[in-house]
């Protein structure tokens, strides 16, 4: 599993889930400001990454993240500590 | 001292179609909107009819993203109320102001019997399987029956009065008399009001089952719900939503919109008596439509048309026959009665609001709609139904009734518009 993989997979979700077309979605794009994730989109998101990847994530980190690709870095993170 | 109020839009999601004028055609067709449920497996279901809304695109009406955090009751009561504002000719958001409705007057007022059942389902569901921590962020807000009202808000920019009527199969009729009141009070200068519900679901039609209030004419379903009739078996359940645009007359007026008819008065009583059952001396019913007569300035011979209650229920038909011999007296055998839950089978929370949009229709086009499937009258209902053919009638007042598990008890009534 490596970085592009993971964000690929937080892209597709994110461009479900909000529905915004995958193509506007970078690994720079903010998610409060540009894909309007909410608080509870976030936990859901939170929810879905923790059973796709069998972490956990606390609310404090969620609470640190600000764009797509710290959503990724803290996945890669989260393995690698579990690993 | 009370203003007068008028209905100047209809928001009509139904299974006989989505729009007051498909509505309104097939009631006066006298088509059933009733068929096999396709939403589920009910095999094994004693009642396996329902009147679903089939052909609905909640893409239409919401955007993506807020469709998904929404259940379908949500769907219906959106689509339902720009429906309405559509029909009444007014805009949305800051251009509502531009015509002349102020945003902190505008009030809704729309109610469920049940709220998002089909979400506490999915997510009961996920709770067993996969444990709490796989329940959805959203499963609180999609599943309480106030969001619909608190959605439309968000969507229409109204900031005024909001609230949501959850008193079961009455719900729509008390948002209605509620928005009412908070009109001829001059709380609010126009409200959005009326009922939502989807709750055609494993769970819902199992527990109605269970108390064997539904019909199990699973071979016939559009004749499976009969009001009056002496073969009725229960009621058939179904989904929607009935959404009105009311107004104060003189803003009306004021911005030239065209006006259906005067809501003129509403009833509220309990029969405090059983969770469930009707009273079987009809008082509750009977005070009820006796306290939107007084309070609309009518008496019983001004009421040319009722829209009943009418579920096809054994209780419920035999019981409003006498309400409404009752608060009627001798007049009762010389009004026309129509249950059009015979053609879209019962919306519980919805029904008092796709009924008064009848109700209203009936009044302004002069027609009432019949009701289907009245072959063999129950010796008991012997009153003027108006069996099978839509009756072509100047009705001057009309009254709708809506009745709730709980012993709820709503009616509307409404009077022809001059001017």
């Amino acid at each position: 599993m490596d970085e592009k993989q993971v964000f690929m997979r937080i892209r597709e979700i994110l461009s479900g889930r909000q529905a915004i077309p995958v193509e506007e979605i970078g690994p720079d794009t903010r998610l409060k400001e540009d894909l309007e994730v909410d608080s509870l989109d976030l936990v859901e998101l939170s929810m879905l990454v923790e059973e796709e990847y069998g972490i956990e994530l606390f609310d404090e980190q969620l609470g640190a993240v600000n764009t797509v690709g710290d959503v990724v870095r803290l996945i890669l993170e989260s393995v690698s500590a579990r690993d | 001292m009370k203003r007068r109020v008028v209905v100047t839009g209809l928001g009509a999601v139904t299974p006989l179609g989505v729009g007051a004028e498909a509505f309104w055609t097939a009631l006066k067709q006298g088509r059933s909107g009733i068929g096999p449920i396709s939403s589920f497996d009910a095999d094994g279901l004693p009642s396996r009819i329902a009147g679903e809304v089939s052909s609905f695109d909640p893409a239409e009406y919401v955007d993506p993203k807020t469709a998904m955090r929404m259940d379908r009751f949500c769907h219906f009561a959106v689509a339902g109320a720009r429906l309405a504002l559509e029909d009444a000719g007014l805009p949305e958001g800051r251009e509502l102001e531009a015509a002349g409705v102020e945003a902190g007057r505008a009030g809704i007022i729309v109610g469920s019997g049940i709220g998002g059942m089909s979400t506490l389902e999915n997510q009961h569901r996920v709770l067993l399987e996969r444990g709490y921590a796989r329940v959805s962020p959203f499963t609180i807000p999609m599943i309480i029956p106030n969001m619909a009202a608190g959605i439309l808000a968000i969507n229409l920019g109204f900031t005024g009065p909001n609230a949501c009527t959850v008193t079961a199969c009455a719900a729509g009729a008390h948002a209605i008399g509620m928005a009412y009141d908070l009109i001829a009070s001059g709380r609010a200068d126009l409200c959005i009001a009326g009922g939502s519900e989807a709750s055609i679901t494993p769970l819902s039609v199992a527990g109605f089952c269970s108390m064997r209030a539904l019909s199990t004419r699973n071979e016939e379903p559009e004749a499976a719900s009969r009001p009056f009739d002496a073969g009725r078996d229960g009621f058939v359940i179904a989904e929607g939503a009935g959404i009105l645009v009311l107004e104060s007359e003189e803003g009306a007026l004021a911005r030239g919109a065209r006006i259906y008819c005067e809501l003129a008065g509403f009833g509220m009583s309990c029969d405090a008596y059983h969770i469930t059952a009707p009273d079987p001396e009809s008082r509750g019913a009977s005070a009820c439509m006796l306290e939107a007569m007084r309070s609309a300035g009518l008496g019983p011979r001004d009421i040319g048309y009722i829209n009943a209650h009418g579920t096809s229920t054994p209780y419920n038909d035999r019981s409003e026959t006498q309400a409404i011999k009752m608060a009627l007296g001798e007049h009762a055998h010389g009004v026309a009665i129509s249950s059009t839950k015979s053609m879209t089978g019962h919306l519980l929370g919805a029904a008092g609001g796709v009924e008064a949009i009848a109700t209203a229709l009936a009044i302004h086009e002069g027609v009432i709609p019949p009701t289907i499937n009245l072959e063999e009258p129950d010796p008991e209902c012997d009153l003027d139904y108006v069996p099978g053919e839509a009756r072509e009638a100047a009705v001057e007042a009309a009254l709708s009734n809506s009745f709730g598990f709980g012993g709820h008890n709503a009616c509307l009534a409404f009077k022809a518009w001059r001017g």
